[in-house]
């Protein structure tokens, strides 16, 4: 009987490696609560733009995607630890991500936008948002834009760790508006133009780039070889099109503000 | 490695929310523990179900799930039902999440305590002409604190710790602090000094916890 | 001062108590003897709610106090009735259920303060005679887990008599006790039998029955068989039952 346990247990042992074995798949770590850029609709499936554009990344590099669902906290943490090849998961390039990690050429245009009730037009700027509960997804370039004037204007930054929880904590009336990421404002409202509307210009630009693991300069040059390619014969803009509407992919204004 | 002042408070902050959180759940909660535990074990049919029906409930599904439900279920409903949103702080609705969950894992922690003294210590006290009541308060209940406080101590430490889910709806607690940290520097000692707070943090009230049991037992 | 008429008591399908008939009157001390499960503690037990008859009457005092038939009341029995019933009479248990966080003065003063409503003084002066009515005045600040069992059984009488109670059921008090401890206990009794105490006693010490009962009852299956001084029942027992019973303890 002992000897059968032994066995059972160096087999189970044995599998858990093979299980988290990499094979010749690229993996790629996504925070799967960011619609439309990476999130799980109501059938269960693992659907959006970073979703579609890896996949076409991985046809034209010819090898396997495979997708590692992690939360945003922690998920630069695992690139440096190389418990995956990249992240694709609107990471958008900032100054102070660079000395960090490595970015492809940036593949979308974003920016920091504040997203309100339709009933509330008073909020257009950073400003306006005096006395206000704001929303932002915890440790995103929102939450840091956030951070950097709160004080001074005079609001409370409710952080989430999830988007989709912030997303619904607005509807519920925890809080009065939220800051993100341009897709992210453009995909709610689309979805729900009850409780959601675009208030502002966009107030950053901070375009949105693949993450690399610092010093993997070759697949930076393989990535940005496939970026290119898609961008090229369409596949880029037809994904934008799908998920927002609009093609952002191209001439993307690359000045970081 | 070293901290800046900046990192100290950050620290500081969220240790004091996470004592905040287990002080008031702990504290409401063995109130509210205590009442339903008595509903428990009551003659009245109707109290003994309704008490039952809440500790199911609340004992049967997850903290993290009762958070979510009272920050953002409760006002979504009472919006479309009432079309006005109730409307409460994120320590509120933290905190009401907590107490519910506490007072139900409280209650079954006092009634297997009460249920445990001899049948014949009720006997006696009404044999001398006391009420139910009087037994019960000064008779049954005097004597299980003796025999609560270890699974008292337990919940108290593991609410403690559970602390850190408020983190889900933005509360600032102690291991969102290194949640921070770590995550805008991809440093992860961050996470081991959280680990190291909590530790302490419990260890004390492990301690605190046990010196009240020897007070206690001083008549044993 | 205790009469009981017609008693049954079944737990389930167990019938326990079968058509007990049976008197006590004042300052009469009566022994209950009888083998085990003879339904002798539950006849106790049922004078002062602690299980209640399926059947019959019960007189404390001239007061009816419990009348059931079928397992119900027949007569609406409120609370506070109840709780007056159980300040007439006192009760010593086998086990002594003394209160264990509680000194031994405490566990005598508590029930006078929050029943009686007595203030603290009162009672605890009562308190402390009834200690030394016991002999245990010396260890009125003693918790119970430091006293003997017969300090411990001591005590428990002297809770019951700081209730001032009209009657006192002894249920059993030395079966739990080592047998040199047994004197002690039984020498408190003989003194409060010879005060003029009414007391009703289960017992399995027959040389106390012998010394101190004015009546004996024996009891075997649930009823009553036979009754009578001391005299007849352990010199001259009427019934075959006795007699064998008897010839069983040796007494």
């Amino acid at each position: 009987m002992k000897k059968i346990i032994v066995v059972v247990l160096v087999l189970a042992f044995a599998l858990s490696f093979v299980a988290c074995g990499k094979g010749d798949a690229l993996t790629v770590a996504i925070d799967d609560t960011y619609p439309p850029m990476e999130y799980v609709n109501e059938d269960g499936e693992l659907v959006g733009f970073d979703i579609d554009m890896a996949k076409a990344l991985g046809e034209e590099m010819g090898v396997e995607i495979e997708f590692i669902s992690t939360g945003w906290d922690g998920i630069f943490a695992g690139l440096a630890a190389d418990q995956y090849d990249c992240i694709i998961s609107s990471v958008s390039i900032t100054k102070d991500r660079m000395p960090n990690m490595d970015f492809t050429n940036p593949y979308l245009a974003n920016g920091q936008v504040i997203m309100v009730n339709p009933a509330d037009s008073s909020i257009a700027t950073m400003a306006d948002l005096t006395g206000k509960q704001v929303g932002v997804q915890f440790e995103t370039t929102a939450d840091y834009a956030a951070q950097k004037v709160y004080e001074e204007v005079g609001f409370e930054i409710v952080a989430f760790d999830d988007m989709t929880v912030c997303l619904t904590a607005m509807k519920a009336g925890q809080i009065d508006c939220i800051v993100a990421d341009m897709a992210v404002a453009i995909d709610a409202v689309m979805k729900d133009s009850d409780a959601f509307m675009v208030s502002s210009v966009a107030l950053t630009n901070e375009p949105i780039a693949i993450a690399v693991n610092k010093g993997n300069t070759k697949l930076v040059d393989d990535l940005n070889k496939a970026l290119a390619a898609i961008s090229d014969n369409g596949t880029l803009s037809e994904i934008s099109i799908k998920h927002l509407s609009a093609d952002y992919t191209q001439n993307i204004d690359t000045e970081l503000r | 490695m070293s901290l800046n002042i900046n990192q100290v408070l950050l620290f500081a902050k969220g240790t004091l929310t996470t004592l905040e959180l287990t002080f008031v759940s702990m504290l409401i909660g063995t109130f509210f523990g205590l009442i339903i535990a008595l509903g428990r074990i009551s003659k009245s049919k109707i109290l003994e179900k309704t008490t039952w029906v809440y500790v199911w409930v609340f004992r049967g599904t997850p903290l993290l799930l009762q958070i979510m439900i009272v920050y953002l279920a409760i006002p979504l409903m009472t919006k479309e039902i009432f079309g006005d949103a109730v409307k409460m702080s994120r320590f509120a609705a933290a905190s009401i999440a907590l107490v519910l969950n506490t007072a139900a894992y409280l209650a079954e922690i006092f009634r297997a305590g009460i249920l445990s003294i001899d049948k014949g210590q009720t006997e006696a006290a009404k044999a001398l002409g006391m009420t139910r009541r009087q037994t019960m308060v000064k008779v049954i209940i005097p004597q299980t604190y003796r025999r609560v406080i270890p699974p008292y101590a337990n919940e108290f430490i593991m609410i403690l710790k559970d602390t850190s889910l408020v983190s889900a709806i933005g509360l600032a607690e102690l291991y969102r602090a290194s949640e921070k940290l770590s995550s805008s520097t991809a440093d992860w000692r961050y996470l081991f000094i959280a680990a190291a707070i909590y530790l302490l943090l419990t260890s004390v009230a492990t301690q605190v916890f046990a010196y009240f049991e020897k007070k206690f037992s001083v008549y044993i | 001062m205790i009469k009981g008429e017609h008693i049954d008591k079944f737990f389930g399908d167990l019938q326990v108590l079968n058509d007990i008939n049976f008197e006590i009157k004042p300052s009469e001390v009566v022994c209950v003897i009888g083998p085990s499960g003879s339904g002798k503690s539950t006849l106790l037990r049922c004078l002062n709610h602690l299980e209640r008859i399926t059947s019959g009457k019960i007189y404390i005092d001239g007061e009816l106090v419990d009348y059931r038939g079928n397992d119900k009341d027949l007569m609406k029995i409120e609370q506070h009735k109840v709780t007056e019933l159980c300040m007439e009479l006192g009760m010593v248990f086998q086990r002594f259920n003394l209160f264990p966080h509680k000194t031994a003065l405490g566990n005598v003063t508590l029930s006078p303060m929050i029943v009686r409503g007595q203030n603290k003084e009162e009672a605890e002066e009562n308190g402390r005679k009834m200690l030394e009515k016991v002999g245990l005045s010396d260890k009125a600040d003693e918790y119970p887990s430091r006293l003997s069992g017969g300090q411990q059984q001591r005590v428990a009488i002297a809770r019951a008599l700081a209730m001032e109670p009209k009657i006192m059921l002894f249920d059993e008090p030395t079966s739990a006790l080592d047998p040199e401890l047994v004197g002690e206990v039984l020498e408190v009794m003989k003194k409060l039998a010879l005060s003029g105490m009414t007391m009703m006693v289960v017992t399995h010490e027959m040389s106390f029955a012998k010394e101190v009962a004015d009546r004996v009852i024996f009891m075997d299956e649930g009823i009553i068989v036979e009754e009578g001084p001391p005299s007849q029942i352990f010199g001259n027992p009427k019934k075959d039952r006795t007699k064998a019973f008897l010839a069983r303890t040796n007494a």
